[in-house]
Formats: C-alpha cells, structure tokens, sequence
C-alpha cells in the first residue's frame, strides 16, 4: 500500500512539475506594463506646447479649488503658474512662475512626482497650515501624483497621501498665464465684496424671493450656504474654483427646486450674476440675513465681552445711526458680568470701570425664538457709583442709546461669523458684538 | 526500501526538470537614469568622486519619516549649500584630518529637506544621522550664504551628527559619563541655556542622554570662534564653567589622541570659512 502511494506521489510531482504552461492574464509582463505607461505618461505630458491646465482639488473638504499651468519639457523640469495668491492682484504683479524637477516613477502605481520644492507644494508644506492646525497636518496636497487615466488631452492622478484629485488639461489658450490673473482678479472682487461690508449678509438671491446665504472664505476657498428648506436650518460647506468668467462651485447649490453651479462676473457693473444658460439669480449684500434661526437669545447670554462698535470704517458705517449722537458710540462696549458690573451693561471704554447704563433686573428680555430687547434700570447703585437713566438721557449719546438700543420693538439676534443685532425698529442699525463663544 | 530510492530519485529529476526553465523573464524593471542636470552633475563631480558621497536632494519618501510633513528643496538651494558644506565641513576636516579620514567617516548620504521638521513637542528636528551612514538636513530652503547665523545653525546640525558617527568608530572614555550622570533627562526642552549652562551642559539639547552631551560640546565648540565659545562658557556659574572646562578637556584629548585633530585648530579655520562665506 504504501509503495503505490510512493508511485502516485512520484508520478503526481513528475507531471506537476513538466506542467509549465502559465495562464496570461495579461498580455505583457507587468514590467512591461508599467513601463509602457511610464513611458506613455511622459510623452503624453511633454507632448503639449502650450502646457496643461492642472485643477488642483486638495484631499480635504475644506480646501478649495486652485489652478496651475504647468509646463513640462525635456529636461525633466515642469514651469509653473498659478492663481493661489489674489493679494498679488492688488499691485498688479502677474501670476508668479515656478520650477520644479519632475519625474515619472512606480511605487504604488505609475506617478507623476514633483522632486523639488515648487509653488506646487503650498497644499503640502507644514510651514503653510491653516491657523492653530498641527504642521503635520498639510492642506491636503501631495507631492507624488498617482496616475489614474491618461488620455492623449487629459490625465486625471489622486494623491498618493491625501487623495486629491489632480485633473490635467492640455491647453490651447495661448496665454494661460494671463487666465491666471483674471481668475484671481475675480476672486479678489468678490473678496472685496464681501470684506468691504462684512457686517452685511451676502446672499445669493433667486428670482422667486428664494435666498441663500453666501459665506466665502478667501483663505480657503469655500463658502459656506445657509438656506432654510421647509422648517430646516440647512448649512453645508462648498469647495470654490474660478475661471475667467466667474466663480464655480464644486456642487450646484440645489434646494427648493433651485440649481446653480456658478456665478458669472461683470466687471462692468461689479456684480455676480448667474450665467445665461442657468435660472436667474444675483448676488447681492443684504441687510437682513437670508435664513431665519431659533433659539439665539439664549445663545445670546454666552456672550460676555465685545466691543459694539469698533474703529474701523466698515464698523462705523454699521453704526452710522449713532454717529450723529457722540464720537463716543465708537468705543461702546457689552459686558456680561455680575462680578464686575453686577449684570449686564454698556459701558465706554474711556469710562473707566464704570458701565454707563445698567440693564434692569440683570438680563434681556426674550420677546420671540430670534429676538431680543434690553431694558434699562432707571437707578442703579452700588459702592462704586450710581447710574442714574435721567441723568443718562440728557446727553446726546444717552438719548441716541435709549431711542435706540432700548427701543420696544428689540433686536433681531443673527449669528453667523460674530453676533449681531438688528434694530427692529430701524434694520438699517446693526450693532455687532464679537467674541461669541 | 528500493522504491524509496527510485522516489528520492524521481523527486530530484523532477527538481532538476523544474529549474530547467527558458522562461524570458522579460525586460528589466531596473533602469539606470544617466540623464543628469546640473546639480546631479555638480554633485557627482564634487562630492560624489573625490569623497564617496551620495547627495539626495530630489524628493524620495522612503528616506524621510512618514508622519511628518516634509518638503524637497528648492532647486536653486541645492548646490550654493552643497558648495558651503563642502568648504566649511568637509574641506575643514580634509585640512585637520587628512584625506583617507573624511573619505572614511563622511556619511556617505546625506539627504537635504526643504522644509522645517515639526515635533508633536513643539521642537524642530533640524538633523538626524543614522548608523554613521545617512545624514538627513533640513530647512534647506532657508539657506542664504550671508546669513552666519543659519551657517552656524546648520553646521551646528553637521558637526553634532558627525560627532555621532566619530564617537560610534572609538567611544569616548568612559570617565566623561561620570561628570554630571545625574543631569540627563528627556524634557531638556524645558530647560532653559542658563540653567543648561550652570549645570556644566554647553546647551539645553546635551542634558538629553550622555552622547548628545558629547556632540553638543563637539559642535558649539565647531560653531563658533574660541573667543564667541569662552563667551558662552563664561556665562554660566562658577561650578558650570568647572564641568564645561572639564568635557572640554575630555572632547580636546580625544581628537588628539584618537584622530590625530587638532580641535582648537580646526575650530578657528572652520571660523574663517564661516566668516568668509
């Protein structure tokens, strides 16, 4: 018995091992494979005289879309442009060129690497971070770009860390450069916008009445749309790109029936509007916010310092309804704090410790879910002074805050970047207070 | 017992049969790239040929650790720091040492970072060495030739990871571990160069373990000039400057006795290649 097993065994092995015809799945050997599309890769990238667009989409949601031109040649070095920088548009200096070495390699897959420092590394450079993130945290770039799909006009690459996405287009636009400079000369006219009256609301206004707020941050380039659909507070964040006609948004805003994927710029009047081929829509600087929210008076008592009225120009605009009144309105300040000024109080910043008016009974009223009205205490003592609201009100500056800040009517509570109020009364008057925790 | 051996023997014809193969492996995935720009060139001819030394300045992630964010340099970095390093560390020691010793002790890779090196601790690694073989240097792209202070930043770095390297070829005596055995500790980023220095520590980084200890006198002493090295010593108490004067004689006995160096003499032409930069 055990004799025929050695014969079985012997023969099995014997034929095994004379059995030396190998399936191909493929029909050339991997390393024939990768180097035909290293080789492909190259050449594709080389072969465009005027370079390629590259959409840089970093691997985090809350970086935005930017834009390179790159070229590449023979030498293995890749020349650069890029609308990152919208401060440079302020003096007029052109989108700043860049080189790197560059090389087609195999690790993972076949890679484009950038092998030395570039303008292309600012998504991935611990010394470039987004403020009080760890450095080893980048802004979700890469270095090594693994290569996904290559076509003759366009190569698509993920990050081989971070995972963006890198989409390369040949151009045939002559100067591509100069398309750098106008996508940053638009992102800096919205920027503008935004910062020159950044205590009004942007919106973007559908024909119907149907709102949308529009937060754009420029040091990311997102924005953050806030709409109320049905009884929803509804508020997602969006990655941003430009081209030379406009803004681009990653996702088409889509509620109630609306769908807009950009804005289109006219220079002309300074103004976003919707292209022709999309439903109506403007962008605009509201006075009112476009969304209603509940429950901000409470939130409201969180608060326990912040200046009302600031220095700057675009604080006093907001404040314009007491300007009249006294130069002192731009150094009220809110305090919330029963040690110092036992409760709630204004107070002036030169007036030492003293609050100027005092709020009766140490709080605010709550007169609905977004609405507030103060109310003054008409005699306040304590050790350290009285206030007396007769004695307020006879200044010009304490009969500009009662009519005001104590009108019956209150203060609509907003809350977006900071806090802010918005006279019932008169929504022409904002205050804003800051440091909202 | 016979049908055994005819088994034996099948498996060895069969094992004889099976390495028989004509297979084509096909063509090799290795490929050597001999088309070189100019810092490849500028390096092979200067570092690469008369010193052994292989100089990765092109982004390669496999050299560099995977839980930092980290940048190549710049291209136009690479060879005006290449050039000071070979003229203030590796000419410096040629010109005390001898050929035969840079040629032997030199790492013999030397990885150049663009970027800063960020710590969970809130330090900054500015070099590391490993195994006498690999140097790794960053901030690279903060390197300018008028700046002494950064030239003496970053050969602070080249001199404390070649110290390394000298001191794991011929240790040094045992008796320098027995001056201030009780001062190591792992948060010597809490200590201040005061208090470094009043405890007989050149710097706060030498009370981390006896070796840096050893590198940290090496380097401040390759750093800086022997009038801008008393200034430092002099700072500290009575007692620090006593341990100081002590590791110094240590450090100045063992370059002499083992590697035949001068340091005093190499301390002032490494001041004067400094100072000509």
């Amino acid at each position: 018995m055990k004799q025929i097993f050695y014969i079985i065994a012997a023969l099995g092995i014997l034929f095994t091992s004379c059995d030396k015809e190998e399936e191909l799945l493929f029909e050339k050997t991997a390393q024939e494979r990768i180097k035909e599309k290293k080789e492909l890769c190259m050449s594709t990238l080389l072969d465009s005289e005027k370079g390629w667009k590259v959409e840089v989409n970093p691997g985090r949601e809350d970086i935005g879309i930017y834009n390179f031109l790159i070229k590449f040649d023979e030498n293995k070095k890749a020349i650069m442009a890029d609308d990152i920088d919208i401060w440079l548009t302020l003096d007029g200096t052109p989108s700043p060129k860049d080189s790197a070495y560059f090389d087609v390699k195999y690790t993972d897959d076949v890679e484009i690497v950038f092998e030395t420092f570039s303008r292309f590394n600012y998504f991935y450079n611990p010394e470039k971070v987004l403020k009080g993130e760890n450095p080893n945290k980048s802004l979700g770039g890469d270095i090594e770009l693994l290569v996904k799909e290559i076509e003759a006009d366009k190569i698509v690459c993920e990050g081989k860390v971070n995972g963006g996405i890198y989409t390369f287009t040949k151009t045939t636009t002559e100067d591509y450069v100069a398309m750098l400079d106008i996508h940053r000369a638009i992102e800096l006219n919205l920027a503008f916008l935004i910062v020159d009256d950044q205590y009004l609301f942007p919106t973007i206004e559908f024909e119907n009445g149907d709102k949308v707020g529009f937060t754009y941050n420029f040091e990311t380039r997102t924005a953050t749309l806030t709409y109320n659909e049905g009884n929803e507070l509804v508020s997602k964040d969006i990655k941003v790109t430009y081209d030379d006609k406009g803004v681009i948004f990653s996702e088409p805003i889509s509620f109630n029936n609306h769908s807009l994927t950009r804005l289109d710029y006219d220079a002309a009047t300074n103004s976003f509007a919707s292209s022709a081929t999309e439903e109506k829509a403007n962008f605009k600087l509201a006075m009112l916010p476009p969304y209603k929210t509940k429950g901000l008076p409470e939130m409201f008592n969180k608060i326990k310092f912040g200046p009302v009225t600031g220095k700057s120009k675009t604080a006093k605009k907001m404040f314009r309804a007491l300007e009249g009144a006294n130069e002192r309105f731009t150094t009220l300040q809110f305090y919330n704090d029963p040690k110092l000024f036992h409760g709630w109080a204004f107070k002036f910043s030169d007036d030492s410790e003293w609050p100027y008016v005092k709020l009766k009974d140490n709080k605010f009223d709550i007169l609905d879910t977004d609405r507030i009205r103060f109310t003054p205490d008409g005699v306040f003592n304590e050790k350290n002074g009285t206030i007396d609201l007769n004695e307020v009100l006879k200044t010009p500056e304490g009969k500009a805050l009662y009519d005001i800040m104590f009108a019956p009517e209150g203060f609509v509570v907003v809350r977006e970047i900071a806090c802010r109020l918005i006279s019932v009364k008169d929504p022409s008057f904002w205050i804003l207070v800051s440091n909202w925790d | 017992m016979k049908l055994i051996k005819y088994f034996i023997f099948a498996c060895c014809a069969t094992l004889f049969f099976a390495c028989d193969s004509d297979d084509d492996l096909g063509e090799s995935n290795i490929t050597i790239n001999v088309q070189r720009n100019e810092i490849d060139q500028w390096i092979l001819d200067n570092l690469t040929k008369p010193y052994n030394i292989e100089v990765k300045y092109k982004w390669d992630d496999s050299e560099l650790p995977n839980d930092k964010v980290l940048t190549p340099p710049s291209m136009d970095k690479v060879i005006p720091f290449l050039e000071v390093l070979k003229n203030v560390w590796i000419e410096s020691y040629e010109q005390a040492g001898g050929g035969t010793f840079v040629r032997k002790y030199v790492p013999k890779q030397i990885i150049l970072v663009g970027s800063k090196s960020f710590n969970d601790n809130g330090t900054i690694t500015q070099g590391t060495a490993e195994g006498g073989r690999k140097v790794v240097l960053y901030q690279i792209n903060e390197f300018k030739k008028s700046d002494k202070e950064f030239l003496k930043r970053l050969f602070h770095v080249m001199h404390h990871e070649f110290g390394h390297i000298l001191h794991q070829q011929v240790l040094y005596p045992d008796e320098y571990k027995m001056i201030t055995p009780a001062g190591y500790t792992a948060a010597w980023m809490n200590v201040s160069l005061q208090d470094a220095l009043n405890e007989g520590f050149i710097t706060p980084y030498a009370k981390n373990i006896i070796d840096d200890d050893w590198v940290e006198m090496i380097a401040t002493m390759l750093t800086n000039s022997k009038a801008e090295y008393d200034a430092i010593v002099a700072q500290a108490s009575a007692n620090g400057q006593k341990i100081i004067r002590e590791k110094e004689s240590y450090l100045a006995a063992y370059f002499d006795q083992v590697w035949n160096i001068d340091i005093y003499a190499l301390q002032t032409d490494i001041h004067n290649r400094i100072s000509q930069q």
